[in-house]
């Protein structure tokens, strides 16, 4: 799941189902956009293997977070799209809860 | 001349059975290889350029074959078969040392030893149990990704505990040893076996926690356990004064019989996948 920046592969793997969680709260998306959309929040920085975006989106959707259909795009061709739900929406909440308070430990220490 | 189509077509027949079988994954992963390859091109690079840049972003199918097995990870049920038969087995030798114990037969020093010495050595042959059952499957019906997880995680888990209780076990055993005999370790034939038990233990952990270990060394790993295991425990029995309830030719045959099925099972390991498969039949188990 890393790119080329110097973030360790734990950190990207636990961030995520948040950065997906978030995401998709922006509203529905689907693979290539998600992909796109973290490389612009992160200014490039992130940059996530394409196959192994879709294990994390379909264990999601396995655990009721967020629910997919397919639909047909603008170019004609069938794309899958992702949608959070509520049980998705909790659970962004707690990784938030729980990413605040790692980003407010770290902020106090580096102070 | 460059053609997207037949690229496509010989990167599904290049992706592993679970993904290339899934029609709706193999459609949302071609959507995107079509999308990132689009983008490519419509940057300025040449259509071959632009279709290895979409597929070096795909990464590694192999890995992420790994990953959907996870996510849909199902009960495989010989690693429930082989936990059973582990705690039966270490249960009735606990049951039966604690009887022993009760009767003064035994002291607490020994007989932790063999309750642990018996946990680690039943927990490797529960290791090549399972390999067995997986190089059979593997050759008669085929073998999935959701099946080699499946299979190395419990082998990881059985690895470990084989490593502690077979370290602590003989750790306890040379304790003993000073106390009864005068020496830490001896050298014994016993002794040798529940070192060399212990030193393929470590390396079936790291071979089933290293994803870069092939999965036919794996299996031929698993294998080897169940011959150091059958030679360290019963070995020493056809070559010591150690007492046995059967005589020593009858040790000795059935060790062979046993050796010869495991070489057999190791020469399976190298067959290819399904190489002796029963048509007809569908590989689930």
């Amino acid at each position: 799941m890393i790119g080329d920046m110097k973030l360790g592969k734990d950190l990207v793997a636990a961030s995520a189902v948040p950065l997906i969680l978030a995401i998709l709260e922006e509203g529905e998306s689907y693979g290539y956009a998600i992909i796109a959309r973290v490389r612009e929040l992160s200014d490039g920085k992130m940059r996530w293997t394409d196959g192994m975006l879709y294990p994390v989106l379909h264990r999601l959707e396995a655990q009721g977070s967020i629910r997919a259909r397919w639909k047909v795009a603008e170019s004609g061709r069938r794309r899958k799209y992702y949608a959070i739900n509520r049980e998705g929406r909790k659970t962004l909440e707690e990784h938030k809860a729980q990413w605040q308070i790692v980003h407010g430990a770290l902020a106090s220490i580096w102070r | 001349m460059f053609n997207l189509e037949k690229k496509l077509s010989d990167w599904r027949e290049s992706l592993p059975p679970s993904l290339r079988e899934n029609r709706e994954l193999l459609e949302e992963l071609e959507s995107h290889l079509r999308e990132a390859f689009e983008r490519q091109m419509k940057a300025g690079k040449s259509a071959e350029d632009s279709w290895n840049a979409a597929l070096s972003s795909m990464g590694d199918t192999q890995n992420v074959a790994r990953e959907f097995a996870k996510v849909h990870r199902q009960i495989w049920w010989p690693a429930w078969i082989a936990a059973l038969l582990l705690v039966v087995s270490v249960g009735s030798v606990l049951a039966l040392t604690i009887a022993r114990f009760s009767a003064g037969a035994i002291r607490p020093l020994l007989a932790t030893h063999v309750v642990l010495i018996t946990a680690g050595y039943v927990s490797m042959f529960a290791i090549g149990l399972l390999g067995a059952w997986a190089v059979l499957i593997r050759a008669l019906r085929g073998w999935s990704d959701r099946q080699e997880i499946a299979f190395e995680s419990a082998c990881a888990k059985l690895s470990l505990l084989a490593l502690i209780t077979t370290l602590v076990g003989c750790a306890l055993g040379a304790w003993w040893a000073s106390d009864n005999l005068g020496r830490w370790w001896g050298w014994d034939p016993k002794e040798i076996g529940g070192l060399c038990v212990l030193a393929w233990a470590c390396v079936l952990l790291q071979s089933f926690r290293s994803h870069r270990t092939p999965a036919q060394l794996r299996l031929c790993n698993a294998i080897i356990a169940n011959m150091i295991v059958a030679t360290g425990w019963f070995g020493p029995a056809l070559i010591t004064i150690h007492s046995y309830p059967v005589t020593h030719p009858t040790i000795g045959m059935l060790l062979a019989i046993f050796l010869v099925i495991q070489v057999v099972l190791i020469w399976m390991a190298q067959l290819p996948e399904g190489a002796m498969k029963m048509h007809g039949r569908a590989a689930h188990l």
